[in-house]
């Protein structure tokens, strides 16, 4: 048993890549103060489109493209609902989730005829791994600097911490909540997009299978910081690798697809100690007079 | 004080009424409009799916066997709401709930009708119940968000049920891994053993019945006793409900547990009613999700949610049925009409509420 080899590394980093995205999306999104479940069904979303495009035009760069382009469409529909219309973030994450579950098999089922795509990815490997995961790693460093070292960044999580203070200097809430969704769609989409063309090489019905979810207790787990998040979605990213490697006598196969969602809880219910949301995480923004 | 009471029909009237309605016909117009699309007219598509269900009592029979395990899951996530809290997890309650009724089902055999239909009922709310305690007790005792617990139980359910059906409670007839079946002393009665001029032979039980009856125990419990009050005064506000000596932390768990036992009572319908009276995973995917959108389109009242419940079961049995004649069209367009439901739902109750304050404002 190797669990210790550099091929369990490798898997780890390709397993915690969406994970990883979806909890620096949910991040950007709660930045703002806006609570983003929806990042379950954009990471769906995005594996569809990816599949699709990739397969209708054989460039896989394409196909992660549109991945991010139908993640940001998924997250418009977010911010339109929960920020515009103030509706309750929650039910409208639910509701894009069950929307991108329909979606998704419907045209599956219309496209393809199946429920099962498979797609092949020809975008070159550098040291033996997607691209993707290169570009993951950047993303991770320009988002640090970005929300901690620039103007903008600073605005969107002030607008987490005091919507109304932020208001009162003459920046506008709406905008930057809606900036803050919609990175957090792109991002999850190229989460959704790495998932079905680098790593699964398919599409299929309800691929995302909780990773939205758990790249939201990452981001808890990594007490909303970018780097947090990332080391919170590599340990689930270990365990999920854990299953694909390790049979552990008398331990059913079953227990160890568990571990994730309840490492997930146990981290939720502080064995690794409180973490604080943005303040306004939730909130609706509503101006007097 | 007339135009006080105008004011709250007119409340009633938007919130509850127009409002619902207005979702429903959008989710209406695109599922056409998708339909078209794949050159299939949408009038004689939904119409034949209307025929199906109501052209006959044996249509409207099979809609009530679908719309039933809705009705459980939507009560399960709006007795939650009343005390504040946002129960998810209807999807893992049912399965765990599922699997305890089938369980008592085929294991206390021996046991006569009536007695052995109502403990697997007990036992299914006793499994929803457990499974949705335990995100209430780690929100009071940890404060874990349920939203993410109630998930993360989700998950953990699915795999439970499906180690413990195949390594424990495995029939071994046959392929997909299922339960063996329960005695005949858990039957549920179809629905024209009770109400006679119901058609005989469809699937139809007095769990649609049992549901109804729930619902209104529960209007009783929330209305009429003092625990009633005591989650509603939670849910309103938590702060002044502890200020007023309410232990909101035993009311939290207590709401979480009521609300996963009637989600776990939700697949007696399959499992109990006429049918294949086995516990099988496949079958009950979604219902609980579903649940959650059934709930907030019934408005979070019984009444609201008998008839959300029905439309669900109307689209799903039409869907099933219309399949026949239209097989261009995958039948999965009714869970995309179901989410559109429910996006286009909570906007537009937001733009009845701004309605009313403007009109408020005005005078």
């Amino acid at each position: 048993m190797d669990i210790f080899a550099i091929s369990t590394l490798l898997a780890t980093i390709r397993m915690a890549v969406p994970i990883s995205l979806a909890a620096l999306g949910g991040l950007f999104s709660e930045s703002t103060g806006v609570i983003n479940i929806a990042l379950e069904g954009i990471i769906l979303m995005g594996a569809f489109a990816g599949t699709i495009i990739t397969n209708a035009t054989g460039s896989p760069l394409l196909g992660i493209i549109m991945a991010v382009v139908a993640g940001i469409g998924m997250a418009l529909i977010h911010a339109i609902a929960s920020v515009t219309f103030k509706a309750n973030h929650i039910i409208s994450g639910v509701a894009l989730n069950l929307f991108a579950t329909g979606v998704t098999f419907f045209l599956a089922l219309v496209l393809t005829g199946g429920s099962q795509i498979s797609v092949e990815s020809t975008l070159p490997k550098f040291l033996g791994v997607s691209p993707v995961i290169y570009v993951t790693i950047a993303i991770f460093f320009l988002s640090g600097f970005f929300l901690y070292r620039t103007r903008l960044g600073l605005r969107l999580r002030a607008t987490g911490e005091h919507m109304a203070a932020v208001d009162s200097v003459g920046i506008s809430v709406t905008k930057m909540r809606y900036l803050g969704v919609l990175i957090s769609g792109a991002l999850a989409g190229l989460g959704g997009g790495y998932l079905a063309i680098e790593q699964a090489n398919f599409f299929t019905k309800g691929m995302s299978a909780g990773r939205g979810y758990i790249g939201l207790a990452s981001m808890i787990f990594g007490k909303w910081t970018p780097w947090g998040a990332a080391g919170a979605a590599s340990l689930f990213g270990f365990s999920q690798a854990l299953q694909f490697r390790i049979s552990i006598p008398f331990v059913p196969d079953e227990f160890l697809q568990m571990l994730p969602y309840l490492i997930t809880i146990f981290v939720l219910v502080g064995a690794v100690g409180r973490a604080t949301p943005p303040a306004e995480d939730g909130n609706h923004f509503l101006k007097e007079g | 004080m007339n135009s006080e009471r105008r004011k709250e029909l007119l409340f009633n009237v938007l919130m509850n009424g127009v409002a619902p309605l207005v979702a429903i016909m959008i989710a209406f117009a695109i599922g056409g409009i998708v339909i078209t699309s794949l050159g299939t007219n949408p009038f004689a598509f939904f119409s034949r799916m209307f025929s199906l269900n109501f052209g006959t009592l044996r249509g409207v029979s099979q809609m009530i066997y679908r719309a039933t395990p809705y009705f459980f899951t939507a009560m399960a996530l709006s007795f939650a709401f009343k005390a504040g809290l946002f129960n998810i997890g209807a999807e893992g309650q049912m399965f765990i709930g599922g699997l305890a009724l089938a369980w008592v089902g085929f294991t206390f055999t021996w046991l006569p009708f009536p007695i052995l239909f109502v403990l697997c009922l007990i036992a299914g709310f006793l499994g929803g119940a457990l499974w949705g305690a335990i995100p209430g007790y780690l929100k009071v005792k940890r404060g874990a968000h349920e939203v993410i617990t109630t998930i993360m139980m989700n998950f953990i359910a699915i795999a439970l049920v499906q180690y413990l059906v195949q390594n424990h409670f495995m029939n071994p007839n046959w392929g997909i891994p299922h339960t063996p079946t329960v005695a005949e002393g858990a039957y549920a009665p179809s629905l024209d053993k009770v109400i006679p001029w119901f058609p005989a032979g469809t699937r139809a039980n007095i769990m649609f019945l049992v549901a109804i009856i729930l619902a209104g125990l529960t209007l009783v419990l929330l209305d009429r006793t003092k625990l009633g009050y005591e989650i509603r005064a939670t849910g309103l506000n938590p702060n002044s409900a502890e200020y007023a000596g309410i232990d909101i932390s035993s009311r939290t768990v207590m709401t979480m547990a009521i609300s996963g036992g009637f989600a776990g009572m939700a697949t007696a319908n399959f499992i109990l009613g006429p049918g294949s009276h086995y516990f099988l995973k496949s079958e009950y995917g979604g219902i609980g999700f579903s649940g959650i959108a059934v709930g907030l389109l019934g408005r979070n009242n019984p009444l609201g949610i008998i008839l959300a419940a029905v439309l669900f079961g109307f689209l799903e049995n039409g869907a099933l049925g219309v399949q026949l004649y239209f097989p261009n069209v995958p039948r999965q367009i009714v869970e995309i009409m179901q989410a559109i439901i429910l996006i286009v739902l909570v906007i537009v109750l937001e733009l009845a509420r701004k309605f009313l304050k403007r009109l408020q404002k005005r005078g």
